[in-house]
């Protein structure tokens, strides 16, 4: 009973005959995590240290995107976390803009925002149904991905894709214009997800508040030291947003609000998506009413692979994702492909050192909670 | 000195009885499945899935751990199963007309403590897998188990005392009487407050003794990965989800028989095998309200609660409606 | 309390028409623009080689026709890897002849694997 087990160089505690110590892999082969591990040492129901185990997903984007010249680096983004392709697309798009120096069109500038927040709609309920797959509430699993559903039929619309919309926001504007009848369809879809959201309203406080409220707290100081951001730092009472810091796009012309709550546990972190969505489908409303006409890429064409050419220089951008705050650095050295591309995406701060913060201390019961409270996305911690 | 005739009785009695259950029970988890999932506005699979699942696993492969208990591994389904079938031969399944397999050698007392079986061979069962997810989840099911049968006792001594009081000198722990006497005619409005109060306690005890949200934490996925029947697969797996579908058929008779036995040929009076047959049938149809109440709509409206959370509910709160209860029908 | 809201909405869903689609007996409709299968037309294809330039996963290689074509077709012309390809259609955006387009046809699915690789054929037999 007493066998040291090495695993991939780390050795892990022997299992002792007198202690109650064990570990528990709450690892990828595990129906409650995503492609992610967390080697936990237990004690009866508490847990005394986590060990958080990235990689099993890193498939080598910043060497990837060193091959492909813009265009098709913009078709690779969205693969960096696919559960909101379109704004790592939009990320990806600003970083070569602002490098090439081009101009974007107004009208393309609109649609960039609209499609955006249409993917941050999406992305937050898929949080609200894994969220509520790890309390155990099955309807509001099942309703919510149902419900994402009808977005993703908008996106097959516009982009011709349900789940990658392949470089439809790319360097330059978008890849093509939004076809006839697209303002209906997707006031349509405002009025389901709000339907959706009523509906779901009162079952909140029988669920939600039982199971996440005290759990996973995450004081204001260990936040900024750990290096959360979006959500999960607003949650903890910080009213902080990339959209309205450091305006990009059109977001300054538009008026909208941001949720802040001040317990920081995983409750405030569930009052604070709602909110979100409540604010994104405010957004979407005013990006309708103004859509302008007018051109949407710059230049109109495609430029072939060989006589691409991207001015010497380096830039880093940033974004409010879904999840928190994504950034892109990118340096050319004047050829058609970029030299170095770094991408900064929030998950990795999350799943590291605030994770394992988090889980020093709870219950192993109020370990889903904690971890899909965070609205991790294994994705774009492991490129 | 038991004759041979009613040996054979027996025997034929419980093999019929056992496949008429396994029958019923897997089709009401399919309602089951079904109701949840329109009440999801989806449509879910067909009522008769649960067949097809336990067929599917019959022929799977058992795969071991290294370092299990191979004896209690393997022993403890097919205990789990026996059990819940021996607890359904002392209930009157299907009206009045059907005497228990077994009535006159047991009473409810027995039956509260032959509940206790399945789910402790279950505790076993996950001990012996050698894996920290079915400790976990054995650990849990222990907890839950010590704090559901509090209630669980006391809604059984109420509906007992009050017929003791109402005709003293008779066996009033036999099922047969608890059967043919309900109480909601006999007791005045503090009772009857008292016994929707029991009601209300033996509806919360259902789901954590069937394991389902919101007291399914011993086998709460998202957490420890199917806690107490992690390392069961195949055959095994079979037999406690057939335990499970019995469990489901045998406390809703209890329930049936504690607090709703009437039967529709006396109203109607028609009597005879038309009678007996109309008799099945309305029990039958009792017994779906009743696996709808208890399992679909907590299921449904519901999430699972943690351990502490478990342990406080049940030690907490039903306890006190149940002895709230226990004293209404007293007074009442 | 809003339990009993809870049940009442769960009640009301009860009696209202599943949101479920019953693929594969119906199906919502496939709009225009969807990336699904390739369709080549070879006699608008003079060989640019753009389409092999642009493909991000090297999905496209140019190559000759079979003898008896070559006549009629002189030059190199695509051919698709379907394994290979991830339908972003900048291979449709760039052709400058506009020979090649993206049909809504997503039921790609088989079990033969000589069908995957699409060689450019002329129009007679058959889509390219």
């Amino acid at each position: 009973m007493s066998e040291k087990r090495l695993i991939a160089n780390e050795q892990i505690a022997p299992i002792t005959e007198e202690g109650t110590e064990y570990d528990f892999y709450f690892g990828p082969a595990h129906s409650g995590s995503g492609n992610f591990g967390v080697k936990l040492k237990v004690d009866g129901e508490r847990i005394i240290s986590a060990r958080a185990d990235p990689g099993y997903l890193h498939r080598g984007f910043e060497k990837l995107m060193e091959y492909r010249v813009p265009i098709q680096n913009a078709v690779l983004s969205d693969r960096l976390c696919v559960l909101e392709a379109l704004n790592w697309n939009l990320v990806h798009a600003e970083a070569v803009d602002e490098l090439t120096g081009v101009e974007v069109p107004e009208r393309a500038r609109y649609i960039r925002v609209l499609m955006a927040e249409l993917s941050r709609l999406q992305s937050h309920l898929i949080w609200y149904g894994v969220m509520s797959l790890a309390l155990g509430f099955d309807t509001g699993f099942k309703v919510a991905f149902g419900y994402r559903d009808y977005v993703l039929d908008i996106f097959e619309f516009i982009t011709g894709g349900r789940v990658y919309p392949a470089g439809y926001i790319c360097p330059g504007g978008v890849r093509k214009d939004l076809p006839e009848g697209y303002r209906e369809k997707t006031m349509n879809l405002l009025r389901q997800t709000e339907e959706m959201m009523q509906k779901m309203k009162d079952f909140s406080n029988v669920v939600f508040a039982r199971r996440a409220k005290g759990v996973g707290v995450l004081k204001l100081e260990d936040a900024l030291r750990l290096g959360a951001t979006g959500p999960v730092l607003r949650a903890c009472g910080m009213k902080t947003d990339v959209r309205k810091d450091d305006p990009y796009e059109i977001y300054d012309e538009l008026d909208f609000d941001i949720p802040t709550e001040k317990e920081g546990d995983a409750y405030a972190r569930c009052l604070i998506r709602d909110r979100e969505m409540e604010e994104s489908i405010k957004i979407i409303r005013q990006v309708l009413e103004r859509m302008p006409e007018g051109k949407v890429r710059e230049p109109e064409k495609i430029t072939p692979p060989k006589r691409v050419k991207i001015p010497e220089g380096e830039v880093y951008v940033r974004n409010e994702i879904a999840r928190g705050e994504a950034g892109i650095y990118m340096r050319s050295i004047g050829e058609g492909e970029p030299y170095r591309v770094k991408v900064r995406g929030p998950d990795f701060l999350h799943m590291i050192p605030v994770l394992e913060h988090l889980l020093k201390g709870s219950q192993i019961a109020d370990v889903p909670a904690i971890y899909w409270s965070l609205n991790v996305c294994p994705a774009d911690m492991d490129r | 000195m038991i004759s041979s005739g009613a040996i054979l009785g027996t025997v034929i009695g419980t093999i019929g009885l056992s496949l008429f259950a396994i029958s019923c029970g897997l089709l009401y988890k399919g309602f089951d499945r079904k109701i949840a999932a329109h009440m999801q506005s989806r449509i879910g699979p067909p009522v008769t899935q649960p067949f097809l699942d336990v067929s599917k696993l019959m022929i799977k492969d058992t795969v071991q751990p290294e370092r299990a208990l191979t004896w209690l591994y393997n022993a403890a389904p097919l205990m789990s199963l026996a059990s819940v079938v021996t607890v359904l031969l002392y209930l009157p399944f299907g009206g009045l007309t059907f005497t228990p397999v077994l009535s006159g050698y047991g009473d409810l007392i027995l039956v509260v403590y032959l509940l206790i079986i399945p789910a402790l061979v279950m505790v076993v069962g996950g001990f012996a897998s050698s894996s920290p997810f079915a400790s976990v989840g054995a650990q849990r099911k222990m907890i839950t188990m010590m704090s559901y049968e509090f209630p669980l006792a006391v809604v059984a001594i109420a509906i007992a005392w009050k017929l003791n009081a109402l005709y003293p000198g008779e066996s009033v722990f036999g099922l047969r009487f608890i059967y043919s006497h309900p109480l909601w005619g006999d007791v005045g409005s503090l009772g009857i407050v008292g016994l929707l109060l029991l009601l209300f306690s033996l509806v919360a005890v259902t789901p954590g003794q069937l394991a389902t949200v919101p007291f399914d934490v011993c086998e709460a996925s998202p957490e420890i990965a199917e806690g107490v029947v992690t390392e069961y697969s195949g055959r095994n797996f079979a037999l406690f989800y057939l335990a499970d579908a019995i469990k489901t058929v045998a406390i809703g008779s209890l329930t049936i028989a504690l607090f709703f036995p009437y039967d529709l040929s006396p109203l109607i009076s028609i009597s005879g095998p038309v009678g007996y047959f109309i008799d099945f049938l309305f029990f039958l149809l009792k017994l779906l309200l009743v696996v709808i109440l208890t399992v679909t709509l907590p299921r449904v409206a519901m999430a699972r609660l943690r351990i502490s959370q478990v342990a406080t509910t049940y030690w907490g709160i039903i306890t006190g409606v149940a002895v709230l209860g226990l004293i209404l029908i007293v007074i009442g | 309390m809003s339990m009993v809201t809870t049940i009442g909405v769960l009640i009301k869903t009860l009696f209202s028409k599943p949101m479920t689609v019953k693929f594969p007996y119906e199906a919502i409709p496939i709009p225009e623009g969807y990336r699904g299968e390739h369709e080549f037309d070879i006699d608008r294809c003079v060989g640019c080689s753009l389409c092999a330039e642009i493909c991000p996963n090297r999905a496209i290689e140019m190559v000759e026709m079979p003898e008896e074509y070559k006549q009629k077709y002189p030059k190199t012309y695509p051919r698709i890897d379907l394994r290979k390809c991830c339908f972003c259609a900048l291979c449709q955006d760039i052709c400058p002849r506009r020979c090649l387009t993206m049909t809504k046809n997503v039921f790609l699915a088989t079990p033969d694997p000589s069908v995957v690789v699409k060689n450019p054929v002329p129009k007679e037999e058959g889509a390219g």
